[in-house]
C-alpha cells in the first residue's frame, strides 16, 4: 500500500516535469536555466523553498536535535531564518545586476561586472569544488530516509535510480521542471511533517514530549555552544544566498519586487519546524531504539502513521533529495559550459551542460559508494568555501568600486584559509572558522584594493 | 535607513543579539522549552518585519531603493 502511494507521487512528479515543458518546445539556454526571467512570486517561492529544505530537514535536523537537543536546533533554524532578510535586501540587487549583464550563472555575474576572466575562473572552479559534497549528501540522506521508513532497498540501485530521475527531469525542462516538481515536493514535505507532528502531540502530548527530551539533552546553552551558534548563524545567513544555485534561482524571477514578495513569506514556511521538533523527540518519549539518530523523525512516522501516509512521507523525502540534486546540476552544468570552457556558443551550451551534468552525477555516485563518510564530513566545507563569495557579490550588487584583483585575493585567501583551518582544527572556543576566514577575506580585499587605488594614483601623477 | 533597521536589524537583534538571554531561560512556554519558543516566535516576527518594510517602503518605491 505504502509503495503504491509512493510510486503514485513519483509518477505525478514526472507528469509535472512534462507539463513544465509544454509550451516551451525548444528552450534557449536562458529559458532552460533561468526560465527567461519569467517566474512570478509563487513559482519563485516554491522553487526557492523547494531547494532550501533538502533531505537535511528530514534526516539531519531531527538527528541533530535528538542527539544534542535544542542547542543544535537553534543555529540550524537561526541561520536559515536570518537568510531571508538578507535575501530581501540583496536579492533584488543581484537580480538587477543579473539582468544588466544578461547573466545565467554566478561566475557570469563576476565576469560581467569586473570584466575579469581570471575572477570568472576562480569563482567557477571554487564553486564546483565546494558544491561536490552537497550532491552526495542528498544520495546518502535518501538512503537513510528510506531505510528509516523500514524499506530495505539496495543502496546502489536507489542511488542510480534517483540520479537517473534527476537527470530525466532536468533534460525535460530544465529549471521549469524544478519549479513544478518543487510545488509537489513542498506540499508533500510540509504535509508529512505537520501530520506526523500532530500525531505525536495527539498520542504523547507536547509537554510530556519535551519534558522527556530534557532528561536526555539540556535546554540551555553554555558559552561554547552560544559562541558556535551565534557565529555560525551570522556566517551562514550571509552565505545562504550567494551559492551558485541560489543566485540562479534569483535570476528566474520576473522582477526585484517578485523576490521581495517571496522573501516576506519564506519565514512562515518554517512554521513546519515546531511539528518536526515534536515528531523528532517521539523516539525519546517512547524509548524507541534507533539504528542512528537520523531515523528520529521516521521512528514517529513508522510507529504512528497508516501505510498510505508512509508512502506520502517517503515520496516527500525522496523529492526533497531529488530537487536539491537537480538544483546543483542546473548550476554546475552551465558553470562548466559557460564559464570554464572558453567560447562555447550558446546554441551548444545546453547540450554541453547535459554532458557535464551526467559526468557530475556519475562522479557523485562513485564518491558516495566509495567514500560515504568522507563526503559527509566535508559538508561543512561547502559553507566555509561558498560564503567567501559574499564580499564580491555585495560589491556587484551595490556597485562598489573594488578591483577584481582585490576581490580575487580576498576570495582565494579566504577559501584556502578555510581548507587549512578545517584540517588543522585549532581551538577557536566555538567560533565558526568560516567567519574567521570571511573576516580575513574582507581585510585582504580592503588592503589590496587600497594598494591598487594608490598605485593608480601614483601612476597617474605627472 | 529605517528600512534596514526594521527589516534587517530587528530580526538579527532578536535572533542573534538576544540569543544569550533566550538560551539561558530554563522555563517552558505552553510545554515548549523557552529557546525553541523564542525562535519559533521569530519566524512570525521576521515575516512581519519584512512585510512592514514592503508595505511602508518598497511597495510604493518607483526607483529601486539602495
Amino acid at each position: 500500500m505504502a509503495s503504491t502511494v509512493f510510486i503514485g507521487f513519483i509518477a505525478l512528479s514526472l507528469f509535472l516535469a512534462l507539463r513544465a515543458h509544454a509550451g516551451h518546445k525548444s528552450q534557449s539556454v536562458h529559458d532552460f536555466f533561468v526560465a527567461s526571467r519569467q517566474f512570478g512570486t509563487a513559482l519563485v517561492f516554491f522553487l526557492t523553498a523547494g531547494e532550501i529544505y533538502s533531505i537535511g530537514t528530514m534526516v539531519g535536523f531531527p538527528g541533530g536535535i535528538y542527539a544534542k537537543g535544542p542547542t543544535y536546533g537553534v543555529w540550524f533554524l537561526g541561520y536559515i531564518l536570518l537568510a531571508y532578510p538578507v535575501g530581501y535586501f540583496i536579492g533584488p540587487k543581484i537580480w538587477e545586476a543579473g539582468k544588466r549583464h544578461n547573466a545565467i550563472t554566478l561566475p557570469d555575474l563576476f565576469k560581467g561586472h569586473f570584466a575579469s576572466r581570471g575572477l570568472e575562473l576562480i569563482v567557477a572552479l571554487s564553486g564546483l569544488l565546494f558544491l561536490l559534497p552537497w550532491g552526495q549528501l542528498q544520495f546518502t540522506g535518501l538512503v537513510a530516509a528510506l531505510k528509516g521508513l523500514g524499506w530495505s532497498v539496495n543502496p546502489v540501485a536507489l542511488i542510480l535510480f534517483s540520479a537517473f530521475l534527476a537527470f530525466a527531469y532536468i533534460a525535460i525542462a530544465g529549471v521549469r521542471a524544478s519549479a513544478y516538481v518543487a510545488i509537489l515536493k513542498d506540499i508533500l514535505m510540509v504535509t508529512a511533517i505537520v501530520v506526523t507532528g500532530v500525531a505525536v502531540a495527539w498520542k504523547a502530548g507536547v509537554g510530556p514530549v519535551f519534558h522527556a527530551a530534557s532528561q536526555h539533552v539540556p535546554n540551555v546553552m553554555n558559552t561554547h555552544q552560544l559562541t558556535f551558534a551565534i557565529s555560525t548563524i551570522l556566517f551562514q545567513s550571509l552565505g545562504f544566498y550567494v551559492s551558485p544555485f541560489a543566485i540562479q534561482n534569483f535570476f528566474t524571477a520576473r522582477s526585484g519586487n517578485t523576490i521581495r514578495r517571496s522573501q516576506i513569506a519564506m519565514p512562515l514556511y518554517m512554521l513546519m519546524y515546531p511539528f518536526l521538533v515534536v515528531a523528532s523527540y517521539y523516539a525519546i518519549v517512547k524509548d524507541v531504539a534507533l539504528g542512528s539518530p537520523n531515523e528520529a523523525f521516521f521512528a514517529a512516522v513508522v510507529n504512528l502513521l497508516p501505510a498510505p501516509l508512509l508512502g506520502l512521507v517517503a515520496a516527500g523525502a525522496s523529492l526533497s533529495g531529488l530537487l536539491v540534486l537537480m538544483g546543483i546540476c542546473l548550476a554546475i552544468g552551465p558553470m562548466v559550459t559557460r564559464n570554464l570552457l572558453p567560447n562555447l556558443p550558446e546554441s551548444r551550451q545546453k547540450a554541453g551542460s547535459k554532458i557535464a551534468i551526467v559526468l557530475y552525477l556519475l562522479l557523485s555516485i562513485a564518491m558516495t559508494l566509495a567514500t560515504p563518510h568522507l563526503m559527509l564530513t566535508l559538508i561543512n566545507m561547502t559553507y566555509y568555501g561558498i560564503t567567501q563569495f559574499f564580499p564580491g557579490v555585495i560589491a556587484i550588487a551595490f556597485g562598489l568600486r573594488v578591483s577584481a584583483r582585490a576581490i580575487g585575493s580576498g576570495l582565494l585567501i579566504g577559501q584556502l584559509l578555510a581548507i587549512a583551518l578545517y584540517f588543522i582544527n585549532p581551538n577557536l572556543a566555538g567560533l565558526n572558522l568560516g567567519l574567521v576566514c570571511l573576516a580575513v577575506n574582507v581585510i585582504v580585499m580592503a588592503a589590496v584594493n587600497l594598494e591598487t587605488a594608490r598605485s593608480r594614483v601614483r601612476h597617474a601623477r605627472p | 535607513m529605517l528600512r534596514l533597521v526594521l527589516g534587517l536589524g530587528l530580526p538579527y537583534i532578536g535572533v542573534v543579539g538576544l540569543l544569550p538571554w533566550a538560551a539561558s531561560k530554563d522555563t517552558y512556554v505552553l510545554g515548549v522549552p523557552f529557546v525553541y519558543a523564542w525562535i519559533f516566535a521569530w519566524f512570525v516576527l521576521t515575516s512581519g518585519c519584512l512585510w512592514l518594510c514592503w508595505t511602508l517602503f518598497d511597495r510604493h518605491a518607483t526607483e529601486p531603493n539602495p
